[in-house]
């Protein structure tokens, strides 16, 4: 992974992505129990405005670097990346918050724990709702964090329906 | 850290040499909360080391069930 963190890195100094930050499952390692993901989810932000955006230029530049494709991800160092362009003011706003880490010495970024549960919450597929009953009881958890996180984003009301006693 | 696995534990239990199937029930949930507690505390490294053992146990176990199975993340970092 220490090779696809570096490749990242270097995505972003050359401009090509902003902000990029881990999300989805491998980013729950930074904050819970290991569990199994073959996938290394990267939000961030695009260089682009407008309406129409482009992976594009992110895959030439890897693909120029000897790294191969493979659906939607890109393999780098064994691990299949993907690249997930924010979509919606909650993961504009996840990447903003995110927070500032180091594996194996690399600088990354990950997002915060309440952020991750609020995008699982507004996706709401059945592996979110099977990780969010595994998150319960973490004590890393920031609750009036999360509270105000899913207020902002009109998420109230789904997460009581996932939590009915909250 | 109270838990659903935990509430079995019982409370106010008269004293006893032997314990019952549901204490003996109780300590076990309780050990596995409190094992994930400590897994959670791990430095990343070392989470991300056994993310590739559950990889490769998933992997072998589907395969020995006939499922197709994603390849395991290599071991070692590359640099």
């Amino acid at each position: 992974m220490k090779l696809a963190l570096q490749a990242i890195n270097d995505l972003e100094r050359a401009g090509l992505i902003r902000r990029p930050a881990i999300g989805g499952a491998m980013a729950l390692l930074f904050h819970d129990e290991p569990v199994v993901t073959y996938d290394l989810d990267i939000f961030c932000l695009l260089p682009t405005t407008g309406l129409l955006v482009s992976l594009e230029p992110i895959y030439t530049a890897l693909l120029a670097r000897g790294f191969h494709a493979e659906a939607e991800a890109v393999v780098i160092g064994g691990v299949p990346v993907q690249f997930i362009p924010a979509y919606n003011p909650l993961v504009t706003e996840a990447l903003e918050l995110a927070v500032a880490l180091s594996f194996d010495g690399v600088p990354v970024r990950v997002l915060t724990l309440e952020h991750l549960m609020a995008i699982m919450v507004q996706t709401n597929r059945p592996k979110d709702r099977e990780r969010l009953a595994m998150l319960a009881g973490n004590p890393a958890i920031d609750e009036s964090r999360l509270r105000a996180i899913l207020a902002r984003h009109d998420l109230l009301t789904a997460w009581k329906r996932l939590n009915p006693t909250s | 850290m109270e838990t659903p696995e935990s509430n079995l534990l019982i409370s106010a239990a008269p004293s006893r040499t032997a314990p019952t199937v549901t204490e003996l029930a109780g300590k076990v949930f309780a050990a596995k909360v409190r094992r994930r507690s400590w897994l959670a505390s791990l430095p990343v490294e070392e989470k991300y080391r056994r993310l590739l053992e559950l990889q490769r146990m998933v992997s072998a176990t589907r395969r020995a069930a006939g499922k197709p199975a994603p390849a395991p993340w290599p071991d070692a970092p590359a640099a």
